[in-house]
């Protein structure tokens, strides 16, 4: 009973070393692929390691608590403390000279890049790619095909050619923050505004006069083709702060 | 455990009392109608970052010329002062600082000299003169901006002397609506359930708490005020009979008239934007449930149906929804619905004790009541759609039952900060906070609509 469990033992402890030799050829082997693949091709070097410290941050709040107000701010520095940048430079200290080293070097894909540039297989290559962009002046309401993205590509620019053209009469600068009006653009198919409706008046006259008179005369992008018959039948409501 | 003290006693003098902790109601407030959109695409074009509207307010001239003024017109400035230090898109500058001599200048743009305000920092300039004969008095108030030394706003007011700060309110709300277009609130009132020896009554007072008169006087306890839309009348509860019932009194005094009398609870009467419909909280079933009603008390139909307590509900501004509270998920918490009791929806996922919901007249927020975890109860807002909370007050007591002013842009709670419950104000940010009762045992403040045409 006892030989028979010592000659099976045996039997485990040889194959056992063999499972072990095994093993160790197998990771050397692999190993040493890596070492010299990255030999071969330089986007496979390893890169400089960046030490970095890490921060223990506190114990997260519960998501489950009610908000809380942030604590108020800190007081001021005293007068012995350091000024961060103030944006003034400091006289008495010479300023610092550009460290040589720092400046960056040309990786050497680039370095073969430009020194490729002279090579006419270069420019026939740029000259392909530019034939696959878009015009040079583009295109108003972009190339999307996504009727809602169109859509908003389109009212961010309504919302800038409007921001961008309404004067504020000089009288009204300090009474800027209340004034607002609501109304309803219908846009025809070439930008130009068909129509307008006031939905929501502001008492200020000259605000409004002064807001009306653009409508009148402002010439808006040029909705997508795919969603004229929106703009132009349906409108868009626009809420308007100067 | 802090309770919100009127269930104590609800709960010594109804067998159902223990229901009335969560129908401790916020009342629904009129509501402006809102741009209706539809389907329509809408562009926002926003504005530059907001900062106060610097406005100088000099003293209020009395034109008789007398040294000391009467002291209506004292009244008169210092109520323009209170009422626009409130509204938190304005600053007003300390009148130490100006340079100009009131007495000196007169009330026309041409007498006014504009760079002694410009150099004050002011924006905007109110100035006044009043004539006080016996027992008349005449005011004549007008509004300039300062850069451009134009008049803005000029009106006229005759009246009795006690009148003062009426036309002040009145002016102040002129100049507010000039100025944004949206009409202003200092011509509202708030009501608010006063503790006394014989039980609890029902009050009513001006924004800066002057003007308190009682509407109650049946030494009963009378709870939960709510206004009507035309704000002529006041919804509440009282055990005038003995049981909880939903009555409507006249705001300035009357027989009030039983609204709901059903066995059990009768609470939380809010009536709908367009006046035409009454939710209220109903437990005849023996559970605290959501009913909506026809103005008049008939119609009465059944929106909620759980197991748990559902209480409080609050209209939204435009009629279509409501939002109450429920336990229907163990704590209680902030729950929308349509008002036809379909699409039941959660609203508030933080906080273990959420109640007394009110939905701001703009539509964008509800305003609430939540215990923290330090046990304290605190007012907060939650954004509808994005489930968005914010916390509005901290660290100062008790803060409870918030209620939105009709413009949407200030909040009235009650608060312990000072010891007694009293009655509080903010900006619908949390900033300005301010005391307007001077005595205690204020609760359920309600924030009337519009009252003047």
């Amino acid at each position: 009973m006892y030989e028979t469990a010592r000659a099976r033992s045996r039997a485990v402890n040889r194959a056992f070393k063999w499972v072990l030799g095994a093993s160790l050829a197998l990771h050397v082997g692999v190993f040493g692929v890596v070492v010299y693949a990255q030999s071969l091709h330089p986007k496979l070097q390893v890169h400089d390691t960046i030490p970095v410290e890490l921060v223990r941050l506190g114990k997260p709040r519960d998501p489950a608590l009610l908000p809380r107000i942030a604590k108020s701010a800190p007081p001021p520095p005293a007068d012995d403390t350091v000024a961060l940048d103030t944006g003034k430079t400091d006289k008495t200290k010479p300023a610092p000279k550009p460290d040589k080293k720092k400046t960056p070097e040309l990786s050497d894909a680039a370095r073969r890049m430009l020194e490729g540039a002279a090579d006419d297989r270069l420019d026939k290559a740029l000259a392909k790619v530019e034939e696959l962009e878009g015009s040079p002046e583009g295109v108003a309401h972009g190339t999307t095909t996504d009727p809602a993205r169109a859509a908003r590509g389109y009212e961010a620019q309504v919302a800038a050619s409007l921001k961008q053209a309404y004067q504020l009469p000089e009288m009204l600068k300090s009474q800027q923050q209340f004034l607002s009006a609501e109304f309803v653009l219908f846009i025809e198919g070439n930008g130009r505004i068909s129509r307008y409706e006031i939905v929501k008046r502001h008492p200020n006259d000259l605000f409004m006069s002064a807001l009306e008179s653009l409508l009148k005369t402002h010439q808006l992008p040029a909705p997508p083709p795919n969603l004229a018959s929106r703009y132009r039948d349906e409108g868009v409501l626009v809420r308007f702060k100067p | 455990m802090r309770r919100p003290r009127d269930e104590v006693i609800l709960r010594r003098l109804c067998p159902h009392a223990p229901l009335l902790l969560l129908a401790l109601t916020a009342v629904a407030l009129p509501a402006q109608a809102q741009t209706e959109a539809g389907k329509r695409t809408v562009i926002e074009i926003g504005s530059p970052d907001f900062r106060p509207y610097p406005l100088a307010i000099p003293d209020i001239r009395d034109m008789a010329g007398e040294k000391t003024p009467a002291p209506a017109i004292r009244e008169m400035t210092d109520t323009l002062r209170w009422n626009f230090d409130l509204a938190a898109t304005f600053k007003v500058l300390d009148p130490k600082s100006y340079i100009a001599d009131p007495k000196k200048e007169g009330l026309a743009a041409a007498s006014i000299k504009f760079e002694d305000w410009v150099n004050v920092g002011a924006d905007g300039l109110i100035k006044g003169g009043v004539t006080v004969a016996g027992d008349t008095l005449k005011a004549d108030l007008r509004f300039f901006d300062v850069a451009s030394g134009r008049q803005l706003v000029q009106k006229s007011y005759t009246g009795k002397v006690e009148d003062a700060k009426r036309f002040a309110r009145a002016f102040s709300d002129e100049v507010i609506f000039a100025l944004t277009g949206t009409r202003g609130i200092f011509q509202t009132r708030l009501a608010a359930v006063r503790k006394t020896k014989s039980g609890r009554e029902l009050w009513v007072m001006d924004l800066d708490g002057e003007g308190a008169t009682a509407v109650t006087n049946n030494g009963s306890i009378n709870l939960l005020p709510a206004w009507s839309r035309n704000g002529q009348e006041l919804i509440f509860t009282s055990y005038i009979r003995h049981n909880p019932n939903l009555y409507s009194t006249p705001v300035g005094g009357g027989r009030p008239r039983l609204l709901s009398g059903e066995r059990g609870l009768n609470t939380g009467g809010a009536m709908s934007p367009d006046g035409s419909k009454l939710a209220l909280t109903l437990s005849r079933d023996g559970n605290s449930e959501i009913y909506v009603m026809n103005a008049d008390g008939t119609g009465l139909k059944r929106l909620t149906n759980e197991w748990a307590i559902d209480s409080s509900p609050s209209w939204s501004p435009n009629g279509k929804r409501i939002a109450f509270v429920s336990s229907r998920w163990g704590d209680p918490h902030i729950f929308v619905m349509n008002a036809d009791g379909t699409g039941v929806k959660r609203i508030t996922d933080r906080g273990t004790y959420n109640q007394t919901p009110d939905w701001s007249p703009k539509g964008d927020l509800i305003a609430f009541t939540a215990r923290d975890e330090r046990n304290v109860f605190d007012i907060f807002t939650v954004n509808p759609e994005t489930k968005e909370i914010r916390r509005l007050t901290q660290d100062q007591g008790n803060n409870e039952e918030p209620s939105f002013s009709p413009d949407g842009n200030h909040i009235v709670f009650t608060s312990t900060r000072e010891g007694k419950s009293q009655i509080w104000i903010m900006a619908v940010d949390g900033s300005n906070q301010r005391r307007i009762t001077k005595k205690g045992g204020f609760t359920t403040p309600a924030w009337s609509p519009y009252l003047v045409k």
